[in-house]
């Protein structure tokens, strides 16, 4: 330290150096230059602030679009009356048609059927349409609201023997009809729903092919049908974006070995 | 010194105890003054705006004194890249300005590297130690030793005896 003590160059230096600014005027430019740097960070964070608002809002507010509506088959009207005779193959049955409500197309609620009780006893179904069939390669969104279908939550007794008339259930997790008959007509028809936290849906199985009927999507909820075969129907309800601890639901429905609609209701 | 700076707790005290002897240093180490206050200040608003925990360091000007030599440096290559945009398109500065009639010492201070500059502003302005100088330009002692050694011995070799007897 002491080797680079050189008085008259420090002396030099210093003269070089200046007076130095104006402490009192130095610091005030310093507050003011503070005043500014504290506005714009003000500034920049409610900016920041307000970007993420408005990205939170416009992915809330997103829905996806819906894919496709239900259309009924043979392109009835709207208030068709879907009319299920019984089968004639058993004396025993009463003989009571089921009349049950077709959904609605384009926001038009169906018509409740009514019952009718001169239906034919013949087993056969000419008179009644044909229940609404779902391709089994296209899947149907159907968000909360969109999708207004009137179709009952509960299950129709099938018409079948009074002894097999068991009703499956309608809640989850499952309901399975009891195979108690040994054999079942070819035109059996028999109707079932199911529902979830996501949603309910119906099925329709007659001459052993299955059909969807309708389904709906609580709120909060989307349902798609994901698989509908003959022998086997799937929906799926996912919660949407604005229901992010709601869980996803499944409504399978299929023809079990005695011949009857196995509903069964799942939840992940 | 450090005893010193530990007692100050609020920034004002601390900028009137070393604003104008940092800016003389750097001064001498840029050779503008203008760029000199403006880096010292910039270091000084940092500082403000998040002096809660820089107030907690061991060495609070330190850290200013970093900063402002970082400032300097940024503004010195800002400078370089404008100029040698203007060299390659062949243009005219815009305002020509009179640069400022050097003395002697000034010219001989211009004329050596940036490192050895700032080695005599921190140790012979600034009055920091050899230690202290190190630590400020992130270098070893010997190294700080070796920038006074060399730069002193350029001054008065070209200085001659002006040096000496003045």
């Amino acid at each position: 330290m002491n080797d680079f003590n050189d008085s008259v160059l420090r002396d030099q230096l210093q003269r070089l150096g200046g007076h130095g600014p104006d402490e009192a005027g130095a610091y005030l430019a310093l507050q003011q230059r503070v005043g500014v740097a504290k506005r714009r960070r003000a500034a920049a964070v409610v900016g920041g602030l307000g970007v993420t608002l408005m990205i939170g809002f416009a992915a809330a507010a997103y829905q996806p679009p819906t894919s496709s509506r239900l259309v009924p088959a043979n392109g009835g009207g709207n208030d068709a009356v879907v009319t299920l005779p019984t089968t004639a193959s058993n004396a025993d049955t009463t003989s009571s048609s089921t009349a049950i409500s077709t959904p609605t197309i384009n926001g038009n609620t169906g018509n409740t059927g009514n019952t009718d009780s001169s239906a034919p006893q013949t087993g056969t179904d000419s008179t009644s349409p044909s229940p609404i069939d779902v391709p089994a390669t296209t899947a149907h969104t159907v968000p909360h609201g969109d999708a207004t279908t009137s179709a009952p939550a509960t299950t129709t007794a099938p018409t079948v023997p009074a002894t097999t008339s068991t009703e499956p259930s309608s809640t989850a997790p499952s309901s399975t009809v009891p195979s108690t008959s040994s054999s079942v007509p070819t035109n059996f028809t028999e109707d079932a729903s199911a529902s979830s936290s996501g949603g309910a849906a119906t099925v329709h199985l007659q001459g052993g092919v299955l059909s969807l009927v309708s389904y709906s999507a609580t709120a909060d909820h989307a349902c798609v049908v994901e698989r509908t075969l003959s022998d086997r129907v799937r929906i799926t309800c996912r919660p949407t974006l604005l229901n992010i601890f709601g869980n996803t639901s499944h409504l399978d429905f299929s023809i079990g070995l005695d011949g009857h609609l196995v509903a069964v209701s799942t939840e992940t | 010194m450090m005893n010193d700076i530990r007692m100050v707790d609020d920034l004002e005290s601390l900028f009137r105890a070393h604003h104008g002897r940092l800016v003389r240093a750097l001064t001498v180490a840029c050779g503008n003054e203008q760029i000199a206050a403006d880096a010292v200040q910039v270091a000084f608003v940092k500082a403000h705006l998040k002096w809660r925990s820089i107030m907690s360091y061991d060495d609070p000007v330190g850290w200013i004194r970093r900063v402002a030599i970082n400032n300097m440096r940024d503004e010195h290559r800002r400078e370089s890249r404008k100029q040698r945009v203007v060299d390659r398109l062949g243009a005219e500065p815009e305002v020509q300005v009179q640069a400022p009639q050097l003395d002697e010492v000034a010219a001989m201070l211009a004329g050596l590297p940036r490192q050895q500059r700032l080695s005599l502003a921190l140790f012979y302005v600034d009055g920091l130690s050899v230690a202290e100088t190190a630590a400020t330009l992130g270098i070893s002692e010997g190294a700080v030793k070796f920038h006074l050694h060399q730069g002193r011995s350029t001054l008065r070799g070209q200085l001659g005896e002006g040096v000496h007897h003045e």
